[in-house]
C-alpha cells in the first residue's frame, strides 16, 4: 500500500521533486494512516484543482484496502505542510 | 518526460548508466554533458566524474501505458495487461482497455465505476503533463463503459416513454458527466421530450420532460433548450 501511494504521488509531482516524495506509515488501533509529503510548491500537484488529484488517489487506494478489508487514511501534504503552503 | 542524471568517469559510462536506468537506446535519447571528466594530480587525486543528463521524450500514449501498467501492479493486479486504441472519431482521444482475471475487475472499476474514473482521471493528469499536444485518454476494464453506455441508452429511452405517458418530466438517478452527456445524446432527435441537468456534482441528474403539446406551443424543442428561462442544457453544464 505504501508503494502503491509512492508511486502515485512520484508519477504526479514534477521530476525533480520526485527524490523529495515521502510517505509516512502510521498504525493505529482502527486502520492504517498515510502521511504523504512533498516538495513544498509541489503540493498542488498532488491535490488538484478542488482537491480531485487527492480525491482520485485516495478512491484508488480505498479501492485496493477495501478488498484487503483495511481501514485506511490518506494524509495529503500533512497537517504542517498544508499550513505552510498557503 | 522521463529525465536521469548519472555519472562515470567518462561521458560514455555516464551516458550508459544513464540509458539503463531508463531502458532505452541511445537513438531514443537526448543526451546533455553536464559536466565533463576531468583529471586530477597524476590521474589520482582530485579528478572529476562526468555528469550527463539523458531525456526521453515520451508521447503521451507511451506515458499512458507505462503509468496505467505500474500502477496495476502497484495494486496488487497479477499479470495486467493494457491495450491502446486510438479513437476512430478524433487522433486526440484514446480508449485504454484494462485486460486482467475476473476476480480483480471489481476492484479496478469500483462501485458505480468510481475507480474506474479515478485511474481514467490521473492517468489523464500523468499523460498529459509537459505535453504540447493533449490527448483525452478514456480508461476502460471488462468492457464495463460499454455496458454502462448501452445501460443508460435504455434507461433514457424508458424514462422518455414514461415522461410522454404520464405527461411529467421524470428525473434520472445521479450521473456523471459522460453518462449525462449519453442521455442527451440518446434523446436529442426526439421531438416529444427534451432533456437538461439540475443539481450539483456529484448528485447533478439529467430530467427527461415531456415537451407541452396542450399548451400549443409551435416552438420546436431544439430551439426551447436555448431559452434562458428554461435552464436548457446547452448554456449550463452537460
Amino acid at each position: 500500500m505504501k508503494e502503491l501511494i509512492e508511486f502515485l504521488a512520484k508519477s504526479l509531482v514534477d521530476q525533480e521533486g520526485a527524490d523529495q516524495v515521502q510517505v509516512v506509515e502510521e498504525r493505529r488501533s482502527d486502520g492504517v494512516r498515510y502521511t504523504v509529503r512533498v516538495a513544498p510548491g509541489q503540493l498542488g500537484r498532488v491535490i488538484g484543482k478542488q482537491g480531485r488529484t487527492a480525491k482520485a488517489i485516495r478512491q484508488v487506494v480505498s479501492s485496493v484496502a477495501s478488498r484487503t478489508g483495511d481501514r485506511v487514511w490518506v494524509d495529503i501534504g500533512g497537517a504542517d505542510a498544508r499550513e505552510g503552503d498557503e | 518526460m522521463k529525465r536521469v542524471v548519472a555519472t562515470g568517469r567518462t561521458v560514455d559510462e555516464a551516458v550508459t548508466s544513464a540509458l539503463v536506468k531508463l531502458g532505452v537506446t541511445r537513438d531514443e535519447a537526448q543526451v546533455r554533458v553536464l559536466q565533463e571528466p576531468t583529471k586530477g594530480f597524476l590521474g589520482l587525486f582530485g579528478g572529476r566524474d562526468a555528469q550527463v543528463e539523458v531525456v526521453v521524450q515520451e508521447t503521451p500514449e507511451q506515458a499512458a501505458r507505462s503509468f496505467v501498467l505500474e500502477l496495476l501492479r502497484h495494486m496488487g493486479v497479477t499479470a495486467p495487461e493494457v491495450r491502446l486504441n486510438s479513437s476512430a472519431l478524433s487522433a486526440r482521444e484514446c480508449v485504454i482497455e484494462i485486460h486482467c482475471a475476473e476476480s480483480e475487475l471489481s476492484m479496478i472499476i469500483g462501485r458505480k465505476g468510481v475507480t474506474l474514473d479515478a485511474i481514467q482521471y490521473l492517468v489523464n493528469v500523468v499523460a498529459n503533463r509537459g505535453q504540447s499536444e493533449q490527448v483525452r485518454f478514456v480508461v476502460d476494464a471488462g468492457q464495463y463503459r460499454r455496458r454502462r453506455e448501452e445501460q443508460v441508452r435504455r434507461i433514457a429511452e424508458r424514462a422518455a416513454m414514461r415522461a410522454v405517458r404520464t405527461g411529467k418530466p421524470v428525473p434520472l438517478e445521479p450521473m456523471t458527466a459522460a453518462e449525462r452527456k449519453w442521455v442527451h445524446v440518446a434523446l436529442q432527435n426526439r421531438s416529444d421530450v427534451r432533456t437538461w441537468s439540475e443539481g450539483v456534482e456529484p448528485n447533478r441528474k439529467v430530467i427527461v420532460s415531456p415537451v407541452e403539446v396542450a399548451s400549443g406551443v409551435s416552438e420546436p424543442a431544439r430551439r426551447r433548450r436555448d431559452d434562458p428561462r428554461r435552464g436548457g442544457w446547452s448554456r449550463s453544464k452537460a
